[in-house]
């Protein structure tokens, strides 16, 4: 177990958001949170490295307490990707050198820059490295922020929708390599998500949020039509197809009577 | 093939970043030579040789006075204050993430002036003397700084109160900073308007146009001293800065505690705009502009931003001042009004000049 969070509530001024959330990640586990749109799983992440400070709850890290850690301890532990970027216009390696920030006393040195530089070529950036971050596409700008957070050297990387602004190439590339260096470097992940599909294909954990309180937390198995018709209230049809699973909406007027392959 | 690639990268950072240091090279010899055109400019023409003997205390007695106590002086003091506001300008646009800030936009001069129209015209610390020159002396030259050091920090305490517990949106903080101005502005006016003596009120108004003749050395050590530890703080943060440039959610998840970043910046950014203020009158525009100059010539980088500003700073306070005092020699042009006519042409070109230059 390397993170447990614990009775975790946190308020807005104008209202509460989340409400006794708890569940633990494990070394090398990729847990999607599933909800709807607003129901705090953007909230949760930030609470969990203490971008935000929950009202009450605990969040451990290999057992010590977030509390007791100083904010370069979290960053140290915790690589953290935002659903929103606003890259400061610096160059690519620079964006990624930003990275080693909490390991840097007074200047970069020879390690933080061969990191900087592997992080780079693990997401074949090393082209782009001289790049002004405003030269970039939506994807290639994602495969930045995450470049940074490896660059980090973090145990977990907590990623907000990381591909939501991807086109469908991009987010299995990008899903890809986080899934391959996570797996590479013993780093856990935890990553919101709102493509249900994708989250199947990535993810060997899963955490159901609704109105800010945790719904189900399991396997694949939680994935059911009931669970997502409960969540979002939409109906669908899980099916699984050699071993994978895949989810699809159900079409009001229409079953899938006439399903045909294209 | 891959080492060959990684090679290749690391020799492009290097050479980006040989670049930008060759940038803030450049600009500390233009700095160095504008100072040194600065101090053979004056109303007493004399020659570079006679004023290079001079600075060494060698030659007419009256050559080394005018040298050495009144050009010197007045190049320390624009070095100081140039330096000083420029970095003021530049750390206050990173922690406030906006371009627009600066110690005048964000009413901390007009604070300060306030401070000092209180501590002149209020506690008589300032007075005419020799009133036909309208030479202004300032009597007690530590409660005028003490008082403009405190309202300055009465108005950024008001802005950061405002932006952080507010959580203020960029544009908000500035028009708060324009209100805030006001606001000391027009209690400026109603100062100066019950004073009691003229004779003061044109001691205030005397004062409120900088000038950097006006400093005494130890007023210019004090300046100085503020500026250096100032500009160390800074360099020392720079990672932090850069960070916040990322905005808050990734500055905090990389470890940086950007309320108190931004408290200490902003405090020490202030504290030189105060003590500048206080000491020199006001000179404004140098704070907005020369940061914003210098990121379209280096970039964004605090790593380089930080240092080329304040040599930015330095170069267009120091020309303005040289221009201000020779254009219609012997007449002295207030500085402040000759900084913006300098910079100003020169921000407005910068800005259509689309992109600009990264190196
Ligand atoms: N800075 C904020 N101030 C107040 N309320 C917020 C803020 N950010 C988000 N919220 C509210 O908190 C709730 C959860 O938001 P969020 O965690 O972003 O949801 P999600 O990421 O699941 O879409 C929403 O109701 C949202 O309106
Ligand atoms: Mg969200």
């Amino acid at each position: 177990m390397i993170l447990s969070v614990d009775g975790l509530s946190f308020s807005y001024p104008s209202h509460p958001v989340l409400h006794d959330v708890s569940f633990t990640i494990g070394q090398s586990d990729c847990i999607a949170v599933l909800g709807t749109n607003g129901t705090g799983k953007s909230t949760l992440l930030k609470c969990i490295n203490r971008i935000l400070k929950p009202k009450a709850g605990a969040v451990l890290i290999d057992g010590k307490s977030c509390d007791a850690l100083s904010r370069l301890d979290i960053a140290k532990n915790i690589g953290y990707v935002s659903q929103y970027q606003s890259l400061p216009k610096i160059t690519v390696f620079d964006s990624v050198l930003l990275g080693r920030k909490p390991y840097i006393k007074w200047d970069a040195g020879e390690k933080d820059l061969t990191i900087v530089n592997n992080a780079l070529k693990e997401l074949e950036l090393l082209d782009y490295a001289m790049r002004y971050t405003d030269e970039l596409s939506g994807g290639e700008l994602q495969k930045v922020v995450i470049a940074r957070a490896i660059a980090q050297e973090p145990k977990l990387f907590l990623l907000d929708e990381p591909t939501s602004s991807l086109d469908i190439k991009n987010q299995l590339d990008t899903i890809s390599v986080i899934k391959t260096v996570a797996r590479k470097r013993g780093i856990a992940v935890i990553v919101t998500m709102h493509d249900i599909n994708l989250a199947l294909r990535f993810a060997n954990r899963f955490i159901l949020m609704k109105n800010g309180r945790i719904f189900g937390v399991g396997g694949k198995e939680i994935i059911t039509a009931k669970s997502i018709e409960e969540i979002y209230g939409v109906k669908a049809t899980v099916y699984e197809i050699d071993g994978s699973m895949i989810m699809i909406p159900k079409n009001h007027e229409a079953e899938f009577s006439a399903r045909k392959e294209v | 093939m891959a080492s060959a690639a990684n090679k290749k990268t690391r020799e492009l950072y290097e050479k980006a970043a040989g670049r930008k240091r060759l940038w803030i090279l450049l600009l500390f010899l233009a700095a160095m030579g504008i100072a040194f055109i600065t101090l053979n400019a004056g109303a007493s023409h004399l020659s570079v040789t006679k004023v290079v003997a001079a600075l060494f205390g060698n030659g007419e007695t009256k050559d080394i006075m005018v040298v050495q106590n009144i050009r010197l002086p007045r190049l320390c003091a624009g070095l100081a204050a140039g330096t000083g506001l420029a970095l003021a300008g530049c750390i206050m646009q990173n922690n406030l993430r906006n371009p627009l800030a600066s110690p005048s936009t964000l009413g901390i001069s007009n604070a300060a002036a306030f401070g000092a129209n209180v501590a002149i015209i209020v506690f008589h610390s300032g007075s005419v003397v020799n009133s036909g020159l309208g030479q202004v002396v300032i009597n007690n030259p530590y409660i005028v700084t003490v008082m403009a050091l405190c309202f300055a920090l009465i108005a950024v305490a008001l802005i950061l109160g405002l932006s952080i517990i507010r959580k203020f949106s960029p544009e908000s903080v500035i028009l708060a900073g324009v209100a805030i101005s006001s606001l000391f502005a027009a209690g400026t006016m109603i100062i100066q308007y019950f004073a009691a003596d003229s004779t003061q009120v044109a001691a205030v108004i005397f004062w409120t146009f900088g000038d950097l003749g006006r400093a005494s050395w130890q007023e210019i050590a004090i300046m100085s001293a503020v500026v250096a530890v100032s500009f160390l703080y800074f360099m020392v943060r720079r990672w932090d800065y850069n960070a916040i440039d990322g905005g808050e959610d990734v500055a905090k998840s990389l470890g940086v505690h950007t309320e108190r970043v931004r408290l200490g910046g902003m405090f020490m950014a202030a504290l030189i705009a105060a003590v500048t203020v206080s000491f020199l009158g006001i000179i404004g525009f140098i704070g907005l502009v020369a940061p914003q100059i210098t990121k379209r010539l280096i970039g964004t980088d605090k790593r380089y931003l930080i240092p080329a500003s304040a040599l930015m700073g330095a170069i267009i306070l120091l020309a303005s001042d040289t221009l201000a005092r020779t254009i219609i020699s012997p007449q002295v042009l207030p500085v402040g009004a000759v900084t913006s006519f300098l910079g100003a042409p020169l921000f407005l070109y910068l800005l259509m000049r689309k992109g600009g230059v990264k190196g």
